[in-house]
């Protein structure tokens, strides 16, 4: 009696950590060539098979497989099922995409495949330092998370310099983004900025093109893009004051990961706040 | 003996009518807060604000169930369904 009950106490352990081993978290790499690797020479001559592309993306998979970290990659985009060790090709990256094109349509992406976080990289195609194409994707990416009762975080990468032209436009724009991100954290967004520009290390010898990294460059995009989404990140906590109270009624939120307590303030709106 | 009885009904009746007190963290409270005192709120009480503005701080710990709140501008009151 004795035996058979420690053996079914075991049993069930076993089962509940192999359901919690099972839970996979879904990533959607979002963003223009940069994402879903397209290259100058694509248009200027035969283009490479589809098969091939891998972007950052493969290094990242890889990189998340060795952590034992289960992730699905999510996306209407297929590209890189050629690549040896395989890897998850699903993506939304779209060559030739401004950040106004991805804001009319990140709503129907996310619609069609749900994401529990975004790794955002665009605006390369902007040509402008103007964050207003960003700041539409982030308010459509909070009107599917009204809609859908779902939280989504998004890493929003400050995006790569371009080689042999001036980088004074994608300067401003990153100061305009780091900008943006800050004040929208303030407010409660899942957000957390991602120094792709400085802080991937990428120098010229990393990129195939002016505008597009080689394999070395989009390895150091995904050691980066990986040492961010390893950091720890309550979404609970992170989410919380939204959860009670619109954004556009928070004025500051402080999240302490070691406390597990988050302190925002708020307007109360004409509505009132119910917890 | 009826005097002790009806003072002592007396007493509970008034100690049942008794209104929120204005003690910070009281868990029985509802009703208007005063500035820079900190008020816990359970999960359905309602803050409804009686100026504009009306700003206040909130802190939750993560797998509690009440949070505290407190004012910093403005009128507010708790409300606590019975």
């Amino acid at each position: 009696m004795n035996i058979k009950f420690i053996y079914t106490l075991l049993m069930g352990l076993f089962l509940f950590h192999t359901f919690l081993q099972a839970e996979i978290h879904r990533i959607m790499p979002l963003g223009d060539s940069i994402t879903y690797d397209d290259l100058r020479s694509d248009y200027e001559s035969t283009p490479r098979p589809t098969g091939i592309r891998k972007a950052y993306r493969a290094d990242l998979w890889y990189m998340l497989e060795e952590a034992k970290i289960s992730v699905d990659f999510v996306g209407s985009q297929v590209a890189g099922q050629d690549i040896v060790p395989p890897f998850d090709v699903n993506n939304e990256g779209h060559p030739g995409w401004t950040s106004y094109d991805i804001s009319s349509r990140v709503y129907q992406f996310l619609s069609a495949n749900p994401a529990d976080t975004i790794l955002l990289h665009i605006g390369t195609n902007d040509r402008s330092s103007s964050v207003d194409g960003i700041t539409a994707i982030l308010d459509d990416i909070d009107r599917y998370e009204r809609d859908s009762g779902t939280h989504v975080r998004v890493l929003v990468a400050m995006i790569i310099g371009r080689l042999s032209v001036s980088n004074v436009v994608i300067d401003n724009f990153n100061a305009n983004l780091t900008h943006l991100v800050q004040q929208r954290i303030q407010q409660g967004d899942m957000l957390t900025l991602v120094d792709m520009y400085q802080g991937a290390g990428l120098i010229s010898d990393d990129y195939a093109d002016i505008t597009h990294p080689n394999a070395s460059g989009y390895q150091k995009m995904a050691t980066l893009w990986f040492n961010t989404l390893i950091q720890p990140y309550n979404v609970a906590l992170h989410s919380y004051p939204q959860s009670i109270v619109s954004s556009e009624y928070i004025q500051s939120v402080v999240v302490d990961e070691n406390t597990k307590l988050v302190t925002f303030v708020t307007k109360v709106p004409d509505y009132g706040i119910t917890f | 003996m009826k005097n002790i009885l009806t003072l002592t009904s007396f007493t509970l009746i008034l100690l049942g009518c008794g209104g929120g007190s204005s003690s910070g963290s009281n868990k029985t409270f509802s009703g208007a807060i005063v500035v820079s005192e900190v008020y816990t709120v359970f999960p359905g009480d309602s803050i409804v604000k009686h100026s504009d503005p009306a700003i206040i701080n909130i802190i939750h710990k993560e797998g509690q169930s009440e949070s505290t709140i407190e004012l910093i501008e403005g009128n507010v009151t708790i409300l606590r369904k019975p």
